[in-house]
């Protein structure tokens, strides 16, 4: 019995991570990805790297408190809420280690910005119909 | 203001971009110590600047203006940080400028940012020991391999030099290195050594030759200064663990070789995501033949909460014990109760 209910929780919580990705997709300019694995794509949004292979400087952009997709991206990429994702942030940029992350409200202001802007990647929303050569798959 | 600095973003080139902050903190103070005091006080106030000149040179700067009697308007500013920054390969920089002595996890991660302070000093040893700046170049490395090692090497000023001058050609040395094996963990080691020509605490020291607690002839010859520190760094969502270790050497012909340490640790446990408590020690001594700080002992131990507001707006409430000895042996130690009141943002 005790078994079975270990894997309805681990089932449960696989399935709600997988749900909470399918709901968002990654887009970005001139990384040179085209698909990355949530590890690694963790490590990309907490400001692990400077440049991508393509010699870009990694431009981070994510989404505002009022973006719709705030509480997913903050949950799958920091394990937490929006307050905690912005603390984490204002703190590496006041260390002096990472450049400062754009923060951005809507999709239509991602997807715009990613464009104009090679080695930036950021979050927009499913729905959206994003610009094709900017998706990255989440493996 | 994230969102009103991305908008002006939208339409421009990012490399251009200048972002500006601020940080600042407002502190209440009940001494029950034996001249009973109390009142209210405004903190630093830290403006901060960073910008991107291209794609691999950026500039920081951080501008405090601070309490100071002695000035005429009661407030004096200081440049604590201003440096260009460039990207020379991966994750791998120069550094060109003031900095903060990148010597233990505090001193590199905190700054002037009372925000981000865990509890509402800082330790003991950052106003004897720690050689909080120094003005050269820095080679840095971060997040390298599977243990996100991190490397900092500094060549610059020493502690008796002032942010234009100094007296003499041997410069200060430091090196540092952590990694971060897991998240929310940073464990680190860093060595600084100077060798002061007159043992003068300039702009660099953080302290000032003993100002508060030694009050006979100060000496004024050659004194070589070494310090080793180790840091471990916690900060999981269950529990919350600093602790800060500074072993201190100083020699001089004079009384020859004094050894220093002082520890801090910090623990807190977050009640929720808005609520912390904790608690912390922190001790310092000081050995009777050092000729830079001079002999003290101290202790001190607290107990806390943090009310978070927002992720730029918090609140702590510590109540304090200490215990001061300085000068000679003999003498008895100093007891007193505090209780600090601080509130600290950004925007």
């Amino acid at each position: 019995m005790r078994t079975v209910f270990l894997l309805f929780f681990v089932c449960f919580g696989f399935i709600q991570a997988k749900s909470q990705t399918t709901n968002i997709q990654i887009i970005g300019n001139s990384t040179g990805l085209k698909e990355v694995t949530l590890k690694e794509c963790k490590s990309i949004f907490k400001g692990k790297y400077s440049n991508w292979k393509t010699n870009e400087q990694v431009i981070i952009v994510l989404p505002t408190s009022k973006n719709e997709i705030s509480e997913i991206v903050a949950k799958l990429m920091f394990d937490g809420t929006v307050k905690s994702m912005q603390k984490y942030w204002l703190s590496l940029v006041f260390q002096g280690r990472s450049n400062p992350p754009i923060f951005l409200e809507n999709d239509q202001e991602t997807i715009q910005f990613i464009q104009k802007n090679p080695g930036a990647i950021g979050f927009i929303s499913n729905e959206t119909r994003a610009p094709k050569g900017l998706i990255i798959d989440l493996k | 203001m994230l969102s009103g600095l991305s908008y002006s973003l939208l339409g421009q080139d990012l490399l251009k971009s200048t972002q500006f902050k601020g940080f600042g903190h407002l502190e209440y103070v009940f001494d029950a110590g034996q001249s009973k005091h109390s009142y209210f006080s405004l903190g630093e106030h830290d403006f901060f600047v960073t910008s991107q000149f291209n794609k691999k040179i950026s500039f920081l700067g951080e501008y405090v203006v601070r309490f100071n009697g002695s000035s005429a308007t009661t407030f004096l500013p200081s440049i604590e940080r201003s440096f260009v920054k460039f990207n020379t390969k991966g994750n791998h920089y120069l550094i060109a400028g003031k900095i903060h002595t990148p010597l233990n996890y505090w001193n590199d991660v905190y700054h002037h940012g009372r925000l981000f302070f865990p509890v509402i000093d800082r330790p003991l040893s950052f106003s004897y020991f720690v050689p909080l700046h120094t003005l050269g170049v820095q080679a840095q490395g971060q997040n390298l391999g599977n243990l996100n090692f991190g490397y900092d090497v500094v060549v610059g000023n020493g502690i008796s030099t002032t942010d234009a001058f100094s007296d003499h050609v041997e410069p200060s040395v430091s090196a540092s290195f952590h990694i971060k094996p897991m998240e929310g963990m940073r464990i680190g080691v860093g060595y600084y050594y100077d060798y002061l020509t007159k043992n003068i605490s300039g702009a660099h020291s953080g302290h000032s030759n003993a100002s508060s607690h030694y009050t006979g002839p100060r000496y004024n010859g050659p004194l070589a200064f070494n310090l080793t520190t180790f840091s471990f760094a916690y900060f999981g969502k269950r529990i919350e663990i600093l602790n800060e270790f500074a072993y201190n050497t100083t020699k001089t012909d004079t009384l020859g070789l004094a050894k220093n340490y002082s520890n801090f640790l910090y623990l807190g446990v977050p009640i929720s995501d808005e609520h912390t408590i904790y608690g912390f020690t922190d001790i310092i001594s000081v050995d009777v033949n050092d000729l830079h700080v001079y002999h003290l002992h101290k202790q001190r131990f607290g107990l806390g909460f943090k009310k978070e507001f927002s992720y730029n707006l918090n609140l702590k409430t510590q109540l304090e014990y200490y215990l001061d000895k300085a000068g000679h042996g003999s003498n008895p130690y100093d007891r007193k109760v505090a209780l600090e009141v601080q509130l600290s943002y950004g925007f």
